[in-house]
């Protein structure tokens, strides 16, 4: 038998296609949108993850926190003595930072107290500290994300913190800030640890946790085991921990996300379904036919594998582009909505461009397989009767 | 070369009923022959035809064509045996209406797939035996019953088969072109092609060139 | 909104609360402050400001007379190793009334739950016994004298230092070195200073530099005194450098894999890099073995790295200390895993169960081959 591609069978197919017009487009559009649905969500959840990953593998490599009670209350900043004369620890820096609300927008602000002369935690914060000059006199930078917050509200200048004793702290803007990730350029402002103390009503020698870099990873369980030592009364997070805690943070526990996709698989099935309940007669009559012909039954399947092939590759193709231009460049208008969830933020959505050849993959073999499948086992059925019955 | 053997088709039309389209025939029929098979509809004549064509399987009772037993071939290999040897041209006909002529003339090519200039040659010595290659691409479902026959007789020998199968050819024609068809029929048969005709219509019935006239009613032959 | 301001106003009483046990050692009277000079708020041993460690100040005159005023017993001890100080002279702020009075009359409480200054265990004077008494109700501790607390802090000086010294050198210096460079006129010479007070004094009176808080200008100061005037922060070291195809010729596998075992040795301009320090040392003792290289004797050696476990930087390979049969395993197995110091070997090998610790030239090729058992 000939090996080479019958192109008279894929031109065949191809018409075959092109003679129902209506119905291969209206499944076409249908597929396309499915598609596209599920790889628009795909792709804006996996750039996420990919922000989130990048945020926490800056972070170093054990987090150190005072529990009161199970809750988390601030550290004296001399822990950080105690903790640098551990062998193998690197550096030790106490963190002042926390959450502002501002009542107005409904918006939490993470304020970020920065020592300029410190060697920082994150070489974002360094970029940053090492850019603006973030002198001992009381000013702050902010996000891009907070500074159109600010404008909204009227604040361009200066914004007015209001402290826990209810009087106003004033803090001058000093620059806007692009050097972080999108995820925390929304909704971070950096000052000095001087004036977060003061908004926070935080004592001069206490911190809100403690980070720790550790050179060697073999050694952060060892370093780790002994700041628990010292400090029988502390949380000790390990990097590995937090990244493990983040990328569940975007893992569809969205209540809305679970709903779309299920739609969209239900939507699906029902094709399939369709697909599945059999043939029209002239269907029949027409594979018939071609049996008399003499087309063996391997052939007609073979038509109908490139005819379902080639719609739902198309589809494919076509719902995959549409989802990257909608997701990379238009930013994803109305989805990005159910992934706010994780940065209550209105914002510019820049996503990264991240293409997961997974993600890809994944859609790829859920979607054309299955409609390829469900295309041609009624064929199938149909194929393996008597040609003579057909035609009758 | 095609030899029926006490053979036998029966059809279920309920749960207990069965109708004997076809009792016990025996008959045999040489190379180049051409063929009259006449009786009324239902007298069997379109299961010889189908058998022969290994279009359905007989209840019992062998059909050999060459000496091959071709009732008992598997689907695929029945398939194979119908795309080399039978041309079938249908009482409707059953062309694909949305498809142009040249299409349906081919359709019976596409599964051996034969290199691109042969496949034209053979369709267009084919349009131009049965003058139809004026209307290569325009549908059938835009053409006359007569082009339609036509194409139907032309996609039947496309294949250059031995065996040449007709099932009431005119049965929708008028009286030109039935004659038309008769003509047809002459030059199929210079063709030296083995060729048998299911028909009741009297046209067909003592034909000078007709090598042999097979009278059946009722499943079996009189 | 109301109840946000109950919550914070409750929680502002709570933390004031908490307040009343941390025990503040800064002066709640006018210091009495004896040095001569603007230099008289500082420490003249470790420049802390003296107004903030009142509550452990003691007072010392010099032979010629001059007076000495220290941030706490700790420092008294240094200043005793330089010069000669009669003991009788001294005297102590009382850390209940902030009076000043001779040390030799004074009651110490020793090793109660409040910080020490500059030392672990935190030694605190009152004028009578019975204030003592109850501060060690209220805070534990023993009491003692004077003699008895001096002896003590001299004897813990080597690990007073030690404590506080690991912390200079990651933080304090580079954060010395930031300010330095980032606010202050580049020609300060610290040699010109005979204290670190006088530094610091001379810092603020002359404006050298742009205005700081104390921290600040402590961490300056130390940067200054401690690191500057001998010369400055060693460049922080670097780590070994391989390409990406180089493999171990003992091994063979691709070194660049394994960064935090890469050990390399230089014979002039070729080097070998290896996956760990056994196969380097299975190397150095027989080049032979591995491959045509007659020619790599050890004379030849120019350099040997290898990689520090706790920072990952490279160090010198023949200075540094090896500990063997540990439960960290490189990525040949057993292996000899390279320190700095020998206490950070001395550490490593309590955590992690080693068997012993080599210098580079105590190393036996049997120890090498033995590993691999």
């Amino acid at each position: 038998m000939r090996n080479r591609i019958n192109f008279y069978l894929l031109e065949y197919a191809l018409h075959s296609l092109w003679r129902q017009k209506s119905k291969t487009l209206f499944i076409g559009l249908v597929l396309t949108l499915l598609i596209f649905l599920l790889s628009a969500l795909f792709f804006i959840a996996s750039s996420i993850k990919h922000e989130l990953a990048q945020s926490v593998d800056a972070l170093p490599e054990i987090t150190v926190q005072k529990l009161q009670g199970g809750k988390h209350t601030n550290i004296p900043s001399s822990a950080v003595d105690t903790i640098l004369s551990i062998h193998g620890v690197e550096d030790a820096i106490a963190r002042v930072w926390g959450y502002y609300y501002f009542q107005k927008a409904g918006v939490p602000f993470v304020l970020v107290g920065v020592d300029p002369f410190e060697e920082q935690y994150k070489k974002s914060l360094q970029k940053i500290v090492d850019n603006y000059e973030i002198s001992s006199q009381e000013q702050m930078l902010v996000g891009r994300g907070v500074y159109e917050i600010f404008k909204e509200h009227h604040y361009e200048e200066s914004f007015n913190f209001i402290k826990s004793d209810g009087s106003l702290y004033t803090l001058p803007i000093a620059g806007v800030f692009t050097e972080t990730i999108e995820l925390e350029s929304n909704d971070m402002i950096i000052l000095s640890k001087q004036s977060a103390r003061e908004i926070f009503a935080m004592d001069a020698d206490m911190a809100t946790d403690i980070v720790v870099k550790v050179a060697n990873p073999e050694e952060i369980a060892m370093v780790a085991s002994k700041i628990q030592l010292a400090f029988p009364d502390a949380r000790i997070i390990t990097k590995e921990a937090l990244q493990i805690s983040y990328a569940n943070i975007i893992d569809y526990k969205s209540g809305v996300f679970l709903s779309l996709f299920i739609v969209s698989l239900f939507t699906f099935f029902m094709i399939i379904y369709d697909k599945l309940s059999g043939l029209s007669t002239q269907e029949r009559r027409e594979i018939g036919i071609l049996k008399a012909l003499g087309w063996k039954v391997e052939l007609i399947l073979k038509e109908k594998f490139y005819e379902a092939a080639l719609l739902s590759f198309v589809s494919y193709l076509v719902g995959v582009s549409v989802a990257l231009f909608y997701v990379y460049i238009l930013h994803a208008p109305l989805l990005r909505n159910i992934f706010e969830g994780y940065s209550v933020l209105r914002s510019s959505f820049h996503l990264p461009f991240v293409l997961d050849f997974q993600t890809l993959a994944l859609l790829f073999f859920l979607s054309i397989p299955l409609y390829v499948a469900a295309s041609i086992i009624p064929s199938w059925r149909v194929a393996t009767q008597e040609a003579d019955e057909v035609m009758r | 070369m095609i030899e029926l053997k006490n053979l036998s088709k029966s059809y279920a039309i309920s749960k207990e009923q069965t109708s004997e389209a076809l009792r016990g025939i025996d008959l045999k029929i040489e190379e180049g022959e051409l063929v009259i098979l006449k009786g009324p509809s239902g007298s069997g004549k379109s299961t010889i035809l189908s058998l022969i064509a290994a279009l359905s399987k007989p209840t019992s009772g062998d059909v050999l064509v060459d000496g091959k037993n071709i009732s008992k071939l598997s689907d695929d290999f029945a398939a194979l045996y119908r795309g080399k040897n039978i041309g079938f041209v249908f009482q409707k006909y059953n062309l694909l209406a949305n498809l142009s002529v040249a299409q349906n003339i081919t359709l019976p090519l596409i599964p051996l797939n034969p290199p691109l200039h042969e496949l034209e040659a053979e369709l267009e010595s084919v349009m131009q035996m049965f003058h139809i290659e004026h209307k290569k691409d325009v549908m059938v479902s835009k053409l006359s019953g007569g082009e339609q026959q036509r194409v139907a007789i032309a996609r039947a020998c496309i294949n250059d088969p031995k065996i040449i199968l007709a099932d009431e050819p005119t049965a929708n024609l008028d009286k030109t072109l039935s004659l038309h068809f008769i003509e047809i029929l002459k030059e199929l048969k210079a063709l030296n092609k083995t060729i048998i005709v299911a028909t009741h219509d009297p046209l067909f019935f003592g034909l000078d060139f007709v090598d042999r006239e097979i009278e059946i009613a009722d499943g079996a032959l009189v | 909104m109301s109840f946000f301001k109950i919550l914070f106003s409750l929680s502002l009483l709570l933390s004031l609360s908490l307040f009343a046990n941390t025990y503040e050692k800064n002066a709640q009277t006018k210091p009495v402050l004896t040095q001569q000079g603007a230099q008289k708020e500082w420490c003249p041993v470790c420049g802390m400001k003296l107004e903030s460690y009142y509550k452990t100040s003691h007072y010392a005159r010099l032979a010629d007379g001059k007076e000495r005023q220290y941030c706490s017993i700790r420092c008294l001890a240094v200043d005793m190793q330089e010069y000669a100080i009669d003991l009788s002279s001294v005297r102590v702020v009382d850390a209940m009334s902030e009076k000043v009075l001779e040390a030799s009359e004074a009651f110490y409480v020793m090793g109660s739950d409040v910080a020490g200054t500059m030392t672990k265990v935190s030694k605190l004077a009152f004028g009578t016994k019975e204030d003592a008494l109850v501060f060690i109700k209220e805070h534990g501790g023993k009491l003692v004298r004077f003699e008895e607390a001096l002896k003590a802090a001299q004897n813990s000086l080597a690990s007073d230092v030690a404590m506080v010294q690991m912390k200079k050198e990651k933080k304090v210096y580079p954060m010395g070195k930031k300010i330095f460079e980032k606010m202050c006129a580049q020609d300060i010479d610290p040699t010109e200073y005979l204290e670190i007070n006088a530094l610091k004094a001379a810092l603020v009176e002359k404006k050298l530099c742009k205005p700081l808080a104390e921290k600040q200008l402590q961490a300056l100061s130390l940067y200054l005194w401690e690191v500057k005037r001998f010369g400055d922060l060693e460049a922080l070291g670097d780590v070994v450098k391989v390409v990406k195809d180089e493999k171990c010729p003992v091994c063979g596998m691709f070194v660049a894999k394994y960064p935090r075992w890469t050990a390399q040795i230089f014979y002039g301009e070729t080097r070998f890099s290896f996956d760990g320090v056994k196969d380097l040392m299975k190397f150095y003792y027989e080049p032979r073995r591995w491959g045509k290289y007659e020619n790599f004797t050890r004379e030849k050696i120019s350099k040997l790295l290898v990689t520090d476990y706790y920072s990952q930087k490279a160090i010198d390979g023949r200075e540094a200390f090896y500990v063997l049969g540990s439960d960290i395993y490189g990525p040949m197995g057993n292996e000899l895993i390279p320190f700095a110091s020998k206490k950070d070997a001395k550490t490593f090998l309590m955590d992690h169960k080693g068997a012993k610790i080599l210098q580079f030239n105590e190393i036996r090729v049997e120890d090498v081959y033995k590993l691999d058992e």
